[in-house]
C-alpha cells in the first residue's frame, strides 16, 4: 500500500518519467547514487579501519511532507531502505569475517560484477603504488 | 465520576491500547521501539491497526499536518509506528530477531517526518 502511494507521489513530482529514473552512479572511490523514482538515495562509504567502514545513506524527496499519506509513505520507504541495507550489512560482515580469518584467500568477481572488480583493482593499484613508493623511500633513506 | 480521556480521535478506539507505547515522536524512536518490541507486541498492534490505516490516513489528510491537534498528531505517529511494524510482520517475519541484531547498529539520524513534528 505504502509503495503504491509513493509511486503516485513520484509520478506527480515528475520522477517516474524522468530520464534519470533508475540510473545508478558510482563515483570512485566511495560515493554511490541511485535514481530510484520512489526513493532516490545516495550512499557514501567511509573506511574507519582496515576491516571496518561506515556508510551514510541519504534519501531525497521533492518538497516537504504535505499530507499524512505522503508522510506515511515516506516513513515506510525510509524504513524499508534501512531494512534492505541491514540485510546487506549482514552479508558484508560475513564476507569480512571470512577474509579476516584467512579462510577466504581469493575474491572471485564474476563477469557481470564490473563495478566491484573496477573498485577493487583501482584500490589495489593505488595500494601497490603506495607500497612501492614507501619501499623506494626506505631504500633512499637507508643509503644515506 | 470517572472521566475517560481518549488519546486518539473518535473512531479509533481499537487502537487506544497501543497509543501510549507505539505513537513515538521521532523516526529514530519508532525504529528503536520496533527493535525493542516482542513478537507478540508487534503482531497485536499490527492486527489491530492494519484495517484502520487507510481510514486514519484519509481522515488525517483532511488537514495540513501543522494543523493536526494533539490526538490527531498522536494518531499520525501511531500510523508511522505501524509502517515500521508492518515491515517486521509482513516482510521479515521469523527473521525479525536475527535482522534486528544487524539493524541495531544502523541509526536513523533524521527523517522527513521529524521536520516540524
Amino acid at each position: 500500500m505504502a509503495f503504491g502511494k509513493l509511486a503516485g507521489f513520484a509520478m506527480a513530482d515528475g520522477f517516474a518519467s524522468n530520464a534519470q529514473a533508475k540510473e545508478y552512479y558510482a563515483i570512485f572511490p566511495n560515493f554511490f547514487m541511485l535514481g530510484s523514482p520512489t526513493q532516490p538515495f545516495s550512499h557514501c562509504v567511509m573506511p574507519i579501519a582496515p576491516d571496518r567502514s561506515r556508510g551514510v545513506v541519504r534519501i531525497y524527496w521533492v518538497g516537504e511532507d504535505n499530507s499524512a499519506t505522503k508522510r506515511f509513505a515516506r516513513e515506510y520507504a525510509m524504513a524499508t531502505a534501512l531494512d534492505v541495507h541491514a540485510e546487506d550489512r549482514a552479508v558484508i560482515e560475513a564476507g569480512q569475517r571470512g577474509l579476516g580469518s584467512g579462510a577466504l584467500e581469493h575474491i572471485h568477481f564474476q563477469t557481470q560484477e564490473v563495478l566491484c572488480r573496477h573498485l577493487f583493482l583501482s584500490v589495489d593499484q593505488r595500494v601497490q603504488t603506495y607500497k612501492n613508493q614507501a619501499a623506494q623511500a626506505a631504500q633512499v633513506g637507508g643509503a644515506r | 465520576m470517572t472521566v475517560l480521556t481518549s488519546l486518539l480521535p473518535e473512531g479509533f478506539d481499537a487502537l487506544e491500547p497501543y497509543a501510549e507505547s507505539w505513537a513515538v515522536a521521532s523516526a529514530a524512536g519508532r525504529a528503536q521501539r520496533r527493535l525493542l518490541s516482542t513478537e507478540s507486541e508487534r503482531v497485536a498492534f499490527y492486527d489491530a491497526a492494519k484495517e484502520l490505516v487507510q481510514r486514519a490516513l484519509t481522515q488525517l489528510d483532511q488537514k495540513p499536518l501543522m494543523q493536526l491537534d494533539e490526538r490527531e498528531h498522536r494518531l499520525m505517529n501511531l500510523m508511522l509506528g505501524f509502517a515500521h511494524v508492518a515491515l517486521a510482520v509482513e516482510v521479515q517475519r521469523d527473521d525479525e530477531p536475527r535482522h534486528a541484531e544487524v539493524r541495531k547498529h544502523m541509526r536513523i539520524v533524521r527523517a522527513s517526518a521529524d521536520i516540524g513534528a
